[in-house]
């Protein structure tokens, strides 16, 4: 009877020994002085020790030096409480591979108390490398949006600031020219041949400094003007490179961010971009980056609404007059009229965290492409963002 | 002629006009100056002459809108439009939508002097074809049906025993005619004769 209860207990074992090493993630068990009393097979592959190697060594060994302490201060804490310090579930650490190489693990402990009143802790660790790997390079690719962002903000500010400093710069030069002109005049009346009645009181040789300090600041004035021409050139020349492209091609590269943002929002993205749109001409990254910066906007503008009617429509379609209309819609409350007609202009913004640039780039990008863009309320409920662009060619993309 | 020459200048920035207006009195010109698109078109209609110096960007009514406004109501004043932002397809659209010329901010005196003087003889010669024009038409409206009937047949190339044949006159009648046509016309020779009727079909 004895035998029989005995060799259930070892058949049983052994299916829970095909179980555990049947799993990928490494699933480790230790005691309570951190001594490891069980480890399965998937333990060579990610730390590489054998289940045998391992057994009887302390689990620190499989963690950097730094977080050695951590976890013997974790152990000690539930040992004296009985409460673990955050949940078990899901922690981010560092695993230490037999080769010294460190790498991200996820984990998850269970515990499990013996009859004699100790414990026992099972560890479930999960090499997470390639998922770190690509969340870093989202992070990466937003990052590059953001410097993007950054660096045409700068050229819109050079923009605007062109344009309101040249007004003032453009009366300096004019009114120094022909106070100039007006002292040249003066000191021509000035020669023997006029009348001594129209001669005017001045100088000659101050009338010649006065007419020579006027020219240099009209002079001085074009100077500034250029100065900030050039920053602008500058950030131009960064930016734009334009190459024949299709709007599907656009779409794809910018389409993770899009929807990362949507995640973020709660919004559910609604993608509807035909593959046999006619080719554009364009910046394919500033293209890219006013349909995330609409998108970005849109989920922005629907977080009033409650998460199961967040909706976030991005379209596009070719129109007459060989252009091609790219529309984001949201399920919002739409835009208020006031702000309608402003919604282009530099620094305008109903957001507290916003510069009020977003869209006052995005028009710029837009025209440099020489298209338009608008804002209008769609007429079931929501905003309407479209823009458009002209058709480069009508031959239709190939694919691969 | 003097009574062309008036300069309008729209910018809505005070500094602006008051310095375009400075360099354009220096040149002996009537000058009017508005802060708004509007306010010009209150104030222009299709006799209005000189030139017209024109701000781009501005807040309401910009002055390429403000040129397509005036170009589909037959205000036609030579436009130098002024940008603060070397914007090349604002210049090309100005262009090609008639502009005089395109100056960018900030430039000096002289240009300006120099681009203003041109846009007003310009506004000029348009001012005297189009008074020349209106002559040519009174004269020609001046011809009886008879006369006219000559005239028509002088410009398809008969010759005056042709025209008798086919008026069913004396070649002496048809001489009388076409001797009161070249007077009324004012006209010495038939090439002459031709050359400015040419231009009552062009009108």
């Amino acid at each position: 009877m004895l035998k029989a209860a005995d060799q259930f207990v070892r058949e049983r074992e052994r299916i829970l020994q095909i179980i555990l090493d049947s799993a990928s993630d490494v699933i480790v068990t230790i005691d309570q002085s951190s001594e490891i009393v069980h480890a399965n097979s998937a333990a060579y592959k990610v730390f590489g020790y054998t289940a045998s190697e391992l057994i009887g060594q302390p689990v620190t060994h499989l963690m950097p030096e730094a977080d050695r302490e951590r976890h013997r201060s974790g152990i000690s804490r539930f040992l004296r409480t009985g409460q673990p310090l955050k949940s078990w579930r899901g922690l981010r650490f560092n695993g230490l591979h037999r080769n010294g190489h460190e790498f991200p693990i996820e984990m998850s402990f269970g515990t499990v108390q013996r009859p004699d009143g100790t414990f026992h802790f099972t560890g479930i660790i999960r090499d997470v490398t390639a998922l770190v790997e690509a969340e870093d390079s989202r992070r990466q690719q937003l990052g590059d949006l953001a410097h993007r962002q950054r660096l045409l903000s700068v050229g819109e500010m050079a923009t605007g600031l062109a344009h309101e400093l040249n007004q003032p710069l453009l009366a300096i030069c004019l009114q120094a020219d022909a106070a100039a002109e007006q002292l040249r005049n003066a000191l021509q009346r000035n020669t023997p041949y006029q009348p001594e009645s129209s001669r005017v009181a001045i100088d000659e040789s101050v009338a010649g400094e006065l007419q020579e300090g006027l020219t240099e600041i009209a002079t001085q004035a074009q100077r500034a003007s250029r100065v900030i021409r050039s920053v602008r050139g500058m950030v131009r020349r960064d930016e734009a490179s334009k190459t024949a492209v299709s709007l599907a091609r656009i779409v794809s590269d910018v389409l993770p961010i899009c929807e990362h943002c949507c995640e973020q929002g709660g919004a559910k993205l609604i993608v509807d971009i035909s593959d046999d749109l006619p080719t554009i001409i364009a910046d394919k990254t500033l293209i890219g980056q006013v349909i995330a910066n609409l998108v970005q906007n849109a989920v922005t503008a629907i977080q009033s609404v409650p998460r199961q009617s967040r909706h976030v429509w991005l379209s596009a379609e070719e129109i007459t007059g060989d252009r091609i209309q790219v529309e984001v819609r949201d399920s919002g409350d739409g835009i208020s009229p006031e702000s309608i007609d402003q919604l282009f202009t530099s620094f305008y913004t109903t957001r507290s965290d916003g510069l009020g640039l977003g869209l006052t780039i995005c028009r710029s990008i837009i025209e440099a492409h020489g298209g338009n863009i608008q804002a209008e309320n769609a007429p079931d409920c929501g905003a309407k963002f479209i823009f458009t662009l002209p058709v480069y060619c009508t031959v239709r993309p190939t694919h691969g | 002629m003097d009574d062309i020459r008036i300069v309008y200048i729209v910018d809505d920035d005070p500094a602006v006009r008051q310095a375009v207006g400075i360099v354009a009195r220096a040149l002996r010109v009537e000058v009017r100056a508005f802060a708004r698109a509007e306010d010009f078109l209150a104030a222009c209609d299709e006799s209005t002459t000189g030139c017209l110096v024109l701000d781009v960007r501005m807040p309401e009514t910009s002055g390429i809108e403000l040129q397509r406004t005036l170009n589909a109501a037959g205000v036609r004043i030579p436009i130098i439009m002024m940008s603060g932002h070397a914007d090349v397809r604002m210049a090309v659209e100005a262009m090609s939508q008639g502009a005089f010329t395109f100056l960018e901010k900030p430039f000096r005196m002289e240009e300006l002097s120099r681009t203003i003087e041109e846009a007003l003889a310009e506004s000029h010669s348009a001012i005297e074809a189009v008074r020349r024009n209106a002559e040519i038409k009174s004269r020609f409206e001046s011809l009886t049906h008879k006369e006219r009937e000559v005239l028509d047949l002088i410009l398809k190339g008969k010759t005056n025993r042709e025209m008798a044949l086919e008026l069913k006159l004396s070649l002496r009648a048809i001489e009388d005619r076409r001797s009161r046509v070249m007077k009324r016309m004012e006209t010495s020779s038939v090439v002459d004769l031709v050359s400015t009727v040419q231009v009552l079909h062009n009108i």
